[in-house]
């Protein structure tokens, strides 16, 4: 059942250019590289979070934020 | 053959590209003398014929006015468009050797322009930006000292300039106290000599240059006998294909980085203290909760982005909007234009910190995406925090007229404020 999967972000690294929206919004969940690239650090979320996920991926200006399902919780 | 988007079956292949430029010309002097908001209000008036408009000024070049053109062309750089020549009226034509000249890294593409920006990036990181929180707090409060009891200020010549002009300091390592003389060959290469001739403006400018130059040759020789953590020590260390960049480059770079941070910069502040200088309330609002202030710098950032960057077509073909571009077209983005495209920002003109939040595009897109962007962020809110904390209430003096212009960067002159007097910090 999709509302017992977990949810983790994705960053397609070939678009991420480092413009630090997520790590500025989200800290639990990225932090900047040496560079200011992004990378995901924070655990899996519930399903339940999906629509703040959403908000936080569609601040990226270039759209490499996408949310996917990493199996299913306790 | 690289082609994008072959098979969109909205594009009619057939359209003469003549035809449609004269279909879809308009009048544009992406160099003039303009209000800034009465120029987004004619951009706006394009949009609304199309999306992708034609001024046939120097070379020519399309207009990308929808935010999703702009972000289509910028996202592609490298990938059938590059930089160069990044002026919507093509090549520079004055026949100087510095007319022609590629800028690092900013006219560069492709892999030459990867290798620069993997080792510049790291120097503009935001743990090393926030490191420079501290000095550049001090450059701030130094600047309001020297108005604050007058109760009056030219707000340009008073504080956006020279504190974005002397951030680069702080930046490169250098020492505080030559904040003053950063300043003053800055001025003399923005403005020239007030009241001067010509001749005068160009013999002082080349002076500035030459002080300038050998003022930065000497903080080299300075860390080539003890190497710093600075971005000084860095930029001497960069090696591409083997080879570090000679005198002449970091020079180049050196300016390159300063001015580019310097301009928009300085306009993002004076347009924002115009604006607010007529807005008390949100001035106000801004500090009411502690997340505001964040909402506000993005929010300014959108309705401000002086930067309109220009793309040139390198594949056979690409296709922005509903035109089909051949190889050699140019595509002008202004940038403020897309930030206010109403298609993703309901009544755009207005300022509103709570707007539904769809992405500005203050930064650029993309490989040349502003490098100072953790550096501009902090200087807007340090701004904002620094003046309030001096100046909790200003109104723009309206016996001055703030005027605008185009340009590699719009800007505005002329932007005056008047505040109940205070006291200069220690006084």
């Amino acid at each position: 059942m999709s509302d017992e999967q977990a949810l983790t972000y994705v960053i397609d690294s070939e678009l991420c250019a480092g413009h630090g929206r997520c790590y500025a919004l989200a800290p639990e969940s990225f932090e900047a590289d040496d560079s200011g690239y992004s990378t995901v650090t924070g655990a899996a979320k519930p399903a339940a979070e999906r629509e703040g996920m959403h908000f936080i991926a569609g601040q990226c200006p270039e759209e490499a934020i996408s949310i996917h399902a990493v199996g299913v919780t306790s | 053959m690289t082609t994008t988007d072959e098979t969109d079956p909205s594009i009619d292949l057939s359209i003469d590209l003549a035809a449609l430029k004269r279909e879809r010309h308009v009048d544009y002097d992406p160099f003039a003398a303009a209000d800034l908001q009465q120029n987004l209000a004619r951009l706006a008036e394009f949009r609304d014929m199309n999306t992708m408009t034609y001024s046939t000024l120097g070379e020519g070049f399309w207009i990308a006015t929808g935010y999703d053109e702009v972000v289509s062309v910028l996202r592609r750089n490298n990938k059938g468009f590059v930089s160069y020549p990044n002026n919507p009226l093509g090549e520079p034509k004055d026949g100087t050797s510095a007319a022609k000249k590629k800028l690092i890294p900013i006219d560069l593409d492709g892999t030459e322009h990867r290798q620069y920006r993997k080792l510049l990036d790291p120097v503009f990181s935001p743990k090393n930006m926030n490191a420079l929180e501290p000095q550049i707090r001090k450059l701030a409060n130094d600047l309001i000292d020297l108005w604050i009891e007058d109760g009056r200020v030219d707000f340009v010549e008073g504080f956006a300039f020279p504190f974005s002009a002397t951030t680069v300091i702080v930046l490169m390592g250098w020492p505080l106290a030559d904040a003053h003389m950063m300043n003053g060959w800055v001025t003399t290469l923005q403005h020239g000599v007030t009241n001067g001739s010509q001749e005068e403006t160009i013999k002082a400018q080349q002076a500035a240059v030459t002080e300038c130059r050998n003022y930065l040759m000497t903080m080299i020789e300075q860390r080539r006998q003890a190497p710093a953590e600075d971005f000084t020590t860095m930029l001497m260390n960069i090696e591409i294909n083997g080879r570090k960049l000679d005198d002449d480059e970091l020079f180049d770079t050196f300016l390159l980085l300063m001015l580019a941070g310097l301009d928009t910069v300085q306009s993002v502040l004076t347009q924002i203290f115009a604006y607010l200088g007529t807005r008390p309330d949100q001035w106000d609002e801004i500090f009411a909760e502690p997340e505001t202030l964040d909402l506000a710098v993005e929010e300014f950032l959108r309705w401000t982005a002086p930067a309109p960057p220009n793309r040139n077509v390198v594949d056979d073909y690409v296709v922005v909007g509903d035109v089909r571009l051949p190889r050699g077209e140019r595509v002008h983005c202004p940038i403020g234009a897309a930030n206010r495209d109403p298609k993703y920002f309901p009544n755009p003109d207005e300022v509103d910190f709570h707007r539904p939040v769809k992405p500005h595009l203050a930064f650029g897109l993309g490989p040349h995406r502003c490098i100072g962007i953790h550096l501009a962020r902090l200087e807007i809110k340090i701004a904002f925090e620094e003046l309030r904390a001096r100046m909790p209430q200003f109104t723009l003096d309206e016996s001055f007229q703030p005027t605008g212009h185009l340009g590699f960067a719009w800007g505005m002159e002329n932007v005056h404020l008047k505040f109940p007097a205070g006291k200069r910090s220690g006084a």
